[in-house]
């Protein structure tokens, strides 16, 4: 843009607006959503290694720092899901003729039920 | 935040503008002046498509709320973006291939990363982040489809 003063931008925008904070932290989970990703490859490359390799890493995941480790990226992912759920209401709207479902019922509908449906599938899938 | 200030108060608002502009805010078909047929007719539920995204005021709030805006030149804007998106919406309209070949080179909507700001702060609730993500996914579709089959194909 043209003009003659730009107001400069620090590094530390983010502190400007509580929003603004809302977002780097939102945006930050997606770091423990991948970490646990990389665990999950991990723990499948030693199930391909054999039994020995995969018992020897199963101990290993059990100790107190990974126990943390996990806890840690659950919470980060549970607080990833719940914020795009959020505003998935907003970038995919459910029209019913003239009228847009409201925002927490097409959060329930597009987010919500969908993830616990997955969720129960698996569960069930697993305790069979 | 974010516009250039010329003295005190003033803000230059040329860029905004320019960016106001490029994305062709005006219906766009064949026969925009064949009145032949009558009015071109529009059920209240298309109305609804685009109305909320209809009501802006050009207050500029959400480029001053918008953290990108401030950082990327090449980004279109929230209240650029989501008018570009309103007329997309419009059934009357014909002209969307040509507002997503501006909206989506570069930047021009890909430099939003849905921090939200513009959407708290409109005061006519447009929710101009919603539009964003909506013709975000609307660009994502075309860029396989012209992938797929590209322009001067005949599809």
């Amino acid at each position: 843009m043209s003009g003659r003063y730009h107001r400069p931008h620090g590094w530390a925008w983010f502190l400007e607006r509580p929003g603004y904070i809302r977002f780097m932290v939102r945006e930050l989970t997606s770091f423990f959503v991948a970490g646990y990703l990389i665990v999950l490859l991990v723990t499948l490359g030693r199930l391909g290694g054999g039994e020995a390799a995969f018992a020897e890493w199963l101990s290993a995941l059990s100790g107190p720092g990974w126990m943390l480790a996990h806890v840690v990226a659950l919470i980060a992912a549970v607080w990833h899901s719940i914020t795009w759920f959020a505003v998935v209401p907003q970038a995919m709207p459910v029209y019913l003729g003239e009228k847009k479902l409201p925002a927490p019922l097409a959060a329930v509908v597009m987010g919500y039920g969908p993830w616990l449906t997955v969720t129960a599938v698996i569960v069930w899938w697993v305790l069979r | 935040m974010n516009f250039p200030v010329e003295r005190d108060l003033v803000v230059s608002l040329d860029g905004f503008m320019d960016k106001l502009e490029a994305v062709k805010p005006y219906i766009i078909r064949d026969d925009v002046n064949d009145t032949s047929g009558g009015e071109f007719l529009q059920s209240p539920a298309e109305l609804a498509q685009y109305k909320q995204y209809s009501m802006c005021i050009n207050c500029m709030l959400c480029y001053a709320a918008c953290p990108v805006a401030g950082h990327e030149d090449e980004f279109l804007g929230p209240a650029a973006l989501a008018l570009g998106h309103r007329y997309n919406k419009d059934s009357r309209d014909q002209g969307q291939a040509e507002r997503l070949d501006v909206m989506l080179v570069g930047e021009a909507i890909w430099g939003c990363t849905f921090v939200g700001e513009c959407t708290v702060v409109c005061p006519k609730h447009v929710d101009p982040a919603g539009a964003i993500q909506q013709a975000k996914a609307v660009g994502a579709q075309e860029f396989f489809k012209r992938f797929v089959a590209p322009k001067g194909a005949g599809v």
